[in-house]
C-alpha cells in the first residue's frame, strides 16, 4: 500500500509539473506566498485569468492557495472565491471539496452552504491520496468521529508528499480547528507548534505566520499572556516582512488585548488604534466594528466613558452595516449595557443586555457565555430595584455555570493544576538556569580574555601557515610548468628526430642505391659492387647510429655527408663534383652539432637541383666559426630554387625543399630554447639572371 | 613478329640493366635505350615508334607522365619503372596500368612485358587508361579503370556505390544505376578503394559509406543503401562500421 501511494503521489507531482507555463506560475505563487502579500495578490489575479487551461491538479493547487489567501486577507468579503470557482471550470468533485473546505475555514460561510457539506462530499470518490486525505479530514470533522491521531497523520503524510506546498498547512488547520472545538487546547498548541516547525523547515514564511497567529490566539484563550505576546510579536515581524496588512492588524488587536489584560491600558489603546487604521485601509467592516469595540472597552477600563461610548457607537454602526449576526456583536451589546450601568443609565443598560441575551440565544456557542449576561442583568435589575427578577437571573446564571462545569469540572481542575505545576516546575528550572548562566558568564568573561590572547597567537600562526602554503603552491605550479615545458620540448625533439630519420632513410634513395648495385652485378663488376655495397652499408649504419642522438661530433656529420654524396655521385655517374672544405680553426673532433643538420639541404641539391643539367655540377660544403655560432654553407650551381619549385609543383610530389627548411628551423628553435643562442637558416639564389645556383647558410649554436 | 621496346630512364646504369635483362629473355624484342629525359624520350618515341615503352617516372626535366601527356599518338604499351613513389604507384594501379619496381625482379619484368605483348596481339586500345592516369595524377586520384571482357570503363571513385564479389568476378554498382562486371577478384580493387570512404562490410561486399541510408537491425543487422539494396554486415566488421559512420557524421 505504501508503495502504491508513493507511486500515486509521484504521478500527481508529475502531472502538476507537466504543464510548463502552469507549473512555472504555480511555483512562482508558492514563492510569492511566502514573500510579499501584494505581489501574491497581483499574481493570483494573473493566474485567475489563465487557470481555465490548467490541469485538474493545477487548478486544485491554485484554488487551495486562493482559499488560503482569502481566508486570511479579506475576512468578511468571501464571495470572490465562489466567483473564481465558477469561472475556473474544475470537476464537480473538486468543487465540492473546495466549497466544504471553505465552509470549514469560514464559520459564517457554513450557513451559505445549501446542504450539509459532509453529505455532498462523502459520496464523491477520489482516486488520488491528496484529495482523499482532504476529503477524509473534512468528513470526519463534520461527522464528529474524528480520530485525529490516526487519520490526521495519514492525511498529513499525503499532504507533505504532494507537490502543493500549502497543503500540510491546510491539514494542520483542519485538525487544529477540530481540537479547538473539542476544547483540547493542549493538543491544539501541539498541532500549531508542529505546523510552525514544518513550515519553518520548508521556509514557508506565510504558513509560519498563519500558524503563529493561530497559536497566539490559542495562548491568549488559555490566558498564557507571555506566550501569546511572544507569538504575536513574532507574527507581527513576519507580517511586516510579508507586507500582509490583514495579519498585521490581527497582531495589533491581539497585542492590544494582552495589554488590556495586563492593565497596560495606554499601550493597549495605541495597539488598537494601529489595528483600526489598517482595517479602515482594508475597509473591513467587521474588523472596524470589532476594533472599535476593543477600543471602547479600553477607554471604559480607564474610565473615559465618553470616548468609550463614541467608540461603541461607531462599532455598532459598522456591525449594523453587516447583514449577519457577526462575531462579537453580542459582546458589544453586553459592553454597552455595562457602560450604561456604570453611568447609571439602568434602563438603557437593561435594553442593551436584553438585546445581548437575544443574540446569544441564537448563536451556536452563545450559551457558553450566557451565564455572564444573566449575571449582569441581575445586577441591573438589582440597581433598578427589581429584586425578584434579579434573583431569577442570578439563579439562571448559576445553573448555567453548574451545567457547564459539573461534567468537566474535576477534569479541568486536574488539568489546570497539572498545567500550573508544570509551569511552576519550568519556572524553577528557568530560574536555576538563569543563575547558572550568570555564573558561567563570569567565568566565561575571564576565560575570554585568556582566549583572546591565545586567539591572536593562533591567528598569527595561521597567517604564517597560509603564506607558506601559498608560496609552496606557487613554487609547485612553477615547477610543474617548467617540467611540462621540458617534456613538451623533449617530445618535439623525439618527433623531429624520427622525422629526420625517415627523411634520411628515404626509400627512394635506398632503392635507387640498391638498383645501382644490381646493375654492377649484371655487369659482373664484383669489385665495384662490393665497394658500393660497403659504402651504402656504412652510410646506413652511421644514420641509424646517430640520427637518434641529441648531438654528434662534427667529424661524424662530415663523414655522413661524404658517404651520401659519394653514393649519389656513383649513381649519377659523376654528373657532379663535390667538395667539403675544412676549417682548421674548428676542432672537428670535439665540436658537437645536432645530427644531420645539413643533410636535407645536401639531398635537395643532389635530387632536385638537377646538377646534371649544368654539365659541371658542383656542390661545395664549408663551415666556419662565428659569434658563439657554427656556420655551415652549402652551395650548388644547380637549377636554383625557383625552377626547382616549378618542377616540384608540376610533379605533384611532396616539396622536399620546404620540408627540409621547416624541420631545420624547428630544430634550431629547440636549440635556442635550450641554450638561449639564436641560430638561423638562410637560402639565397647565387645567380639571379641565369636562375641557377643556391646557397644555404645554416648557423647553429656551438655546444660546449 | 618483332616488337620494338624503348627504355626511357635518366640513369645509364638502369637502362643497360634493363637492356641486359630483356635481351636474355626469350622474347622477340628489339631493344632501344635512347631516352634519358622528357625531351629525348619524346624524340625517341617519334623516331622509333615503339610497341612497348619502359618509362622511368622521375626524369631530370619532368616525369614520365609528362611524356604521356605530350605525345600525340599513344599506340604503345607503357610499363613504368620506379624505385619508390607511393602516390605515382597508386595512380598507376588505379588506371589499370603496369609498373615494375627497382631493384628489378627479372620475373616480374618478363611477366609485364608478356602482358604488354598480349595486349598488342589483342590490339586492345589502352588510350583511355592513359587519360585516366593523367587525370589521376592531376586530380589526386579520383578515377578508377575497370576492365570487362569487352571494354574499359573509367569511373569516378566517388560514383561507386558498392561492389560485390561473385566467384572470380566483381560487380560494381554505380550511383547512376549502372552495373559493371569485371573479371578481377575484389581484393584487386580493395586497396584502390581504401583511400576513399569505402569499407568492407562482408566477405563479398565493399560499400561506399557516402551511400549508406540506414542500418537495419533485423536479422543480425544489414546496411540499406541508397538504391534500397540490403547489404549484410558481418559481425567482425560491425565495430569498424559504426566507428567510420561516426567519423563521417
Amino acid at each position: 500500500m505504501k508503495l502504491i501511494s508513493t507511486i500515486l503521489i509521484s504521478l500527481i507531482t508529475f502531472n502538476v509539473l507537466s504543464g510548463s507555463g502552469e507549473s512555472a506560475m504555480l511555483k512562482k505563487l508558492d514563492e510569492y506566498m511566502h514573500s510579499d502579500h501584494s505581489a501574491v495578490e497581483s499574481l493570483i489575479k494573473k493566474i485567475e485569468s489563465q487557470a481555465v487551461d490548467y490541469s485538474d491538479d493545477g487548478k486544485l493547487h491554485f484554488l487551495l492557495y486562493k482559499l488560503a489567501h482569502l481566508s486570511t486577507s479579506q475576512g468578511d468579503n468571501d464571495n470572490s472565491f465562489d466567483e473564481v470557482l465558477n469561472k475556473i471550470k474544475v470537476s464537480s468533485a473538486d468543487k465540492q471539496l473546495l466549497l466544504s473546505l471553505k465552509a470549514l475555514f469560514n464559520r459564517n460561510g457554513s450557513e451559505s452552504m445549501s446542504s450539509d457539506p459532509v453529505e455532498v462530499i462523502e459520496d464523491v470518490k477520489f482516486s488520488d491520496p491528496v484529495r482523499n486525505s482532504i476529503q477524509k479530514s473534512i468528513v470526519l470533522y463534520y461527522r464528529k468521529m474524528f480520530d485525529p491521531g490516526n487519520h490526521f497523520s495519514v492525511a498529513l503524510k499525503h499532504a507533505k508528499r504532494a507537490s502543493i506546498p500549502i497543503l500540510p498547512s491546510i491539514i494542520f488547520q483542519v485538525v487544529s480547528r477540530k481540537y479547538m472545538e473539542q476544547g483540547e487546547y493542549k493538543k491544539v498548541v501541539e498541532i500549531y507548534q508542529k505546523a510552525i516547525d514544518h513550515a519553518e523547515s520548508k521556509d514557508q514564511n506565510f504558513c509560519v505566520l498563519q500558524n503563529a497567529i493561530s497559536m497566539a490566539f490559542v495562548q491568549l484563550e488559555m490566558d498564557n499572556l507571555d506566550k501569546a505576546q511572544k507569538f504575536f510579536s513574532r507574527a507581527l515581524g513576519l507580517s511586516n516582512k510579508l507586507n500582509n496588512d490583514w495579519f498585521r492588524s490581527k497582531c495589533f488587536r491581539g497585542l492590544g488585548e494582552i495589554n488590556i489584560r495586563t492593565n497596560n491600558i495606554f499601550k493597549g489603546i495605541r495597539n488598537f488604534q494601529r489595528a483600526l487604521t489598517i482595517y479602515y485601509r482594508l475597509s473591513s467592516d467587521l474588523g472596524i466594528a470589532q476594533t472599535h469595540m476593543d477600543l471602547g472597552f479600553a477607554y471604559f477600563k480607564s474610565k473615559e466613558y465618553d470616548l468609550a461610548e463614541s467608540n461603541y457607537q461607531l462599532s455598532k454602526t459598522y456591525y449594523d452595516k453587516l447583514d449577519k449576526n457577526n462575531e462579537g456583536k453580542d459582546e458589544l451589546y453586553e459592553k454597552l449595557a455595562l457602560l450604561a450601568y456604570e453611568e447609571g443609565n439602568y434602563q438603557e443598560a437593561l435594553r442593551y443586555i436584553n438585546h445581548a441575551i437575544d443574540l446569544r440565544k441564537t448563536i451556536s456557542d452563545g450559551e457558553l457565555v450566557l451565564y455572564e449576561t444573566y449575571e449582569i442583568r441581575s445586577r441591573i435589575y438589582a440597581a433598578l430595584g427589581k429584586g425578584k427578577k434579579a434573583y431569577e437571573d442570578l439563579l439562571s446564571s448559576t445553573s448555567f455555570k453548574d451545567s457547564l462545569y459539573s461534567a468537566n469540572l474535576q477534569e479541568q481542575i486536574a488539568e489546570l493544576s497539572e498545567l500550573y505545576e508544570s509551569e511552576q516546575k519550568s519556572k524553577q528550572i528557568y530560574e536555576q538556569e538563569q543563575r547558572l548562566k550568570e555564573e558561567r558568564n563570569e567565568r566565561l568573561l575571564r576565560e575570554q580574555q585568556l582566549e583572546n590572547v591565545k586567539l591572536r597567537n593562533r591567528q598569527i600562526i595561521l597567517i604564517f601557515i597560509f603564506a607558506l602554503l601559498i608560496i609552496l603552491a606557487v613554487s609547485l605550479i612553477i615547477y610543474f610548468r617548467i617540467k611540462q615545458n621540458r617534456l613538451k620540448r623533449e617530445q618535439t625533439e623525439t618527433e623531429l628526430r624520427q622525422q629526420l630519420l625517415r627523411s634520411q632513410m628515404n626509400p627512394h634513395f635506398v632503392f635507387n642505391a640498391m638498383s645501382v648495385i644490381q646493375s654492377y652485378i649484371y655487369d659482373n663488376n664484383t669489385e665495384k659492387s662490393s665497394e658500393f655495397l660497403v659504402s651504402l652499408s656504412r652510410l646506413m649504419r652511421l644514420i641509424l647510429e646517430n640520427s637518434s642522438k641529441e648531438s654528434i661530433k662534427l667529424n661524424t656529420e662530415l663523414e655522413i655527408l661524404d658517404r651520401y654524396l659519394f653514393i649519389q655521385q656513383e649513381r649519377f655517374e659523376s654528373r657532379f663534383r663535390y667538395e667539403i672544405l675544412e676549417d682548421p680553426n674548428v676542432d672537428k673532433d670535439h665540436v658537437l652539432i645536432p645530427p644531420m643538420i645539413l643533410q636535407p639541404f645536401v639531398e635537395n641539391a643532389t635530387e632536385h637541383g638537377e646538377l646534371d643539367k649544368v654539365r659541371n655540377g658542383k656542390i661545395r660544403i664549408s663551415y666556419s666559426k662565428g659569434d658563439r655560432l657554427l656556420i655551415f654553407v652549402v652551395e650548388d650551381n644547380g637549377i636554383g630554387r625557383k625552377a626547382a619549385r616549378a618542377k616540384e609543383a608540376k610533379r605533384k610530389i611532396a616539396d622536399h625543399k620546404s620540408m627540409a627548411i621547416e624541420i631545420t628551423e624547428k630544430r634550431i628553435e629547440l636549440m635556442r630554447m635550450k641554450y638561449n643562442i639564436q641560430g638561423y637558416v638562410k637560402i639565397e639564389d647565387l645567380n639571379v639572371e641565369e636562375n641557377s645556383g643556391t646557397r644555404v647558410t645554416v648557423a647553429i649554436p656551438i655546444i660546449d | 613478329m618483332t616488337y620494338k621496346a624503348l627504355i626511357i630512364d635518366d640513369e645509364r646504369r638502369t637502362r643497360s640493366l634493363l637492356h641486359n635483362m630483356l635481351s636474355r629473355m626469350d622474347l622477340n624484342l628489339s631493344i632501344h635505350q635512347d631516352g634519358e629525359s622528357v625531351a629525348t624520350g619524346l624524340e625517341a618515341i617519334e623516331k622509333i615508334n615503339p610497341d612497348i615503352v619502359l618509362l622511368d617516372i622521375q626524369l631530370p626535366d619532368g616525369t614520365g607522365f609528362d611524356i604521356l601527356e605530350r605525345i600525340g599518338e599513344r599506340d604503345f604499351q607503357v610499363i613504368f619503372i620506379t624505385a619508390h613513389e607511393e602516390f605515382a604507384i597508386r595512380a598507376i594501379k588505379n588506371s589499370a596500368l603496369d609498373y615494375i619496381l627497382k631493384p628489378v625482379d627479372k620475373n616480374e619484368l618478363e611477366k609485364a612485358v608478356n602482358r604488354a605483348i598480349d595486349h598488342i596481339q589483342k590490339s586492345s586500345n589502352e588510350v583511355e587508361k592513359y587519360d585516366a592516369l593523367i587525370d589521376n595524377i592531376k586530380n589526386n586520384i579520383r578515377k578508377l579503370v575497370l576492365r570487362t571482357s569487352e571494354s574499359l570503363y573509367i569511373v569516378d571513385i566517388d560514383s561507386i556505390m558498392r561492389c560485390q564479389s561473385e566467384n572470380n568476378y566483381t560487380m560494381f554498382f554505380l550511383d547512376d544505376g549502372r552495373k559493371i562486371v569485371t573479371s578481377g577478384t575484389m581484393k584487386n580493387y580493395e586497396e584502390s578503394l581504401s583511400y576513399s570512404n569505402f569499407m568492407r562490410c562482408h566477405r563479398s561486399h565493399i560499400i561506399n559509406l557516402n551511400y549508406v541510408v540506414r542500418f537495419d537491425k533485423n536479422d543480425g543487422g544489414s546496411i540499406v543503401m541508397k538504391d534500397d539494396e540490403q547489404i549484410p554486415l558481418s559481425r567482425k566488421f560491425r565495430d569498424k562500421f559504426f566507428q567510420l559512420l561516426d567519423k563521417l557524421a
